[in-house]
């Protein structure tokens, strides 16, 4: 299984395609720049919609609208993070599977992904959404735990291997 | 969506023409030897960085001149044996490394030879066309 | 150049030289810089995507705007703090940074621009609220943001591939 890794990330590497992206001047730093985009929004809309869930804030603003808005930009800002990171990958695919913190992130984003489109999104459609709850309280924190998570392993990335 | 492609637009055409690098600004398929003096050894984040002066009567005359050698993050150089004292000014070092695309004196640490023989590299990964991990 | 002088000191102050050499520390501080963009600028998307009414149009603009300032504030003191931090740790090698000079015009051109929208159009919010149409000048101050925004985000990102 480990040849057959080695042999796909050198393939990637490799190729044509991925050769240009390496070799246009501000490619990859643009790319990076839009994961940064996806970030922010992915991040950004968790944090307000965590705060609207728990009933910690923004009560003033409706439950119905943030959980249908707020959660298309959050998964809106998720696919770009995975688009752009994708092709982040590829151009140094060997170096990036080699690297712990690489590894932890993608199951993290897994067991993230995984609970926000099954009991995450179930909890903020449900008629108790919005109210303080012990319910909403673990759910908030159990998604903002896991995306940060997500977003601190990134970092480790560059800074721990 | 649309916000961001306008403003991906705006900003390639604001970034000036003058800022020369990129990612790709190593040659990252040529392994140079660097022969010399150490200058300076920055033990820091986000970069260590050892700043080699290679005289003129080196082997490869590429190499002549003073280079800035980039390597990781302390945390990073530290987990492949380097330390804040794994080399000082005055030392002298045998560096690998891929040198920048554009001519100027940088280059990205590969491997570092210490006096034993043993290699000191730069990260975890080594891939393949880049030598094995086996020294 | 005094500046660079100035900043050359800064940069070898011991605090400076121990927090460029920490293991962890400086890792968190970057980190925290980064991650801090989701309760800096990602709140202020939401505001901003009200006044050009691409989100949350059946919500009063005035209180969408109460509703998350409280919020982002206390995430751009974050921002500022870490940043002012980063800036003393690396300060010369920093300062002579042709993007990271654009990154804090940008900065500045942000800040007056929200400061224009607090003196001229926040005084008279509540007036369209909830109108169909917003004042261009509101709308514009709302696209200008998202723009810098990106700009300065993207910037952030390139600075550290000017060697």
């Amino acid at each position: 299984m480990g040849d057959i890794l080695q042999h796909l990330w050198q393939l990637s590497y490799d190729s044509k395609t991925v050769d240009i992206l390496r070799n246009t001047k501000y490619a990859i730093p643009m790319i990076q720049s839009f994961h940064l985009f996806g970030i922010t929004l992915l991040l950004g809309g968790m944090v307000i919609l965590n705060l609207r869930l728990t009933g910690f804030g923004l009560q003033e603003l409706s439950m119905n609208s943030l959980g249908r808005q707020v959660w298309k930009w959050s998964v809106g800002g998720l696919l770009i993070a995975m688009a752009s990171g994708t092709l982040v990958f590829v151009p140094d695919p060997a170096r990036y599977a080699a690297n712990y913190a690489f590894r932890t992130k993608m199951v993290l984003l897994c067991a993230a992904a995984l609970f926000q489109f099954t009991v995450y999104r179930r909890a903020i459609r449900s008629q108790g959404a919005g109210a303080r709850s012990r319910a909403n309280t673990l759910v908030g924190c159990l998604s903002l735990t896991l995306w940060f998570s997500v977003g601190w392993a990134g970092r480790a990335i560059a800074f721990l291997g | 969506m649309k916000r961001k492609t306008f403003a991906a637009s705006v900003l390639f055409a604001i970034i000036p023409a003058f800022a020369h690098h990129s990612f790709a600004m190593f040659e990252l398929t040529k392994d140079v030897t660097y022969e010399g003096t150490v200058v300076d050894y920055r033990w820091e984040n986000p970069h260590t960085h050892i700043i080699v002066k290679v005289e003129s009567d080196a082997a490869d005359k590429s190499t002549v001149g003073t280079w800035d050698i980039e390597g990781g993050a302390t945390n990073i150089m530290g987990r492949q044996g380097w330390n804040r004292a794994t080399f000082k000014p005055g030392d002298h070092v045998k560096i690998v490394a891929h040198p920048m695309k554009d001519g100027t004196k940088g280059a990205s640490l590969f491997y570092a030879v210490l006096p034993d023989g043993k290699r000191l590299y730069h990260d975890i990964a080594r891939p393949k066309g880049e030598g094995s991990s086996n020294p | 150049m005094y500046v660079v002088e100035l900043c050359h000191w800064l940069q070898n102050t011991p605090f400076a030289t121990g927090l460029r050499q920490s293991d962890l520390l400086f890792p968190l501080i970057e980190g925290s810089h980064i991650l801090a963009l989701s309760v800096s600028v990602g709140l202020i998307i939401t505001l901003d995507l009200r006044l050009l009414r691409l989100a949350l149009c059946g919500e009063p603009v005035s209180r969408v705007m109460h509703q998350v300032m409280p919020w982002a504030l206390p995430g751009f003191a974050v921002m500022f703090v870490t940043g002012l931090l980063l800036f003393v740790a690396q300060a010369e090698k920093v300062y002579t940074n042709t993007f990271f000079r654009y990154k804090v015009l940008f900065l500045v051109i942000a800040g007056f621009n929200a400061l224009y929208y607090q003196m001229k159009f926040y005084p008279k919010m509540a007036e369209w609220d909830l109108a169909p149409a917003i004042p261009a000048g509101a709308k514009l101050t709302a696209a200008i943001s998202l723009v810098l925004w990106a700009a300065i985000i993207a910037l952030g990102r390139t600075m550290a591939y000017e060697l």
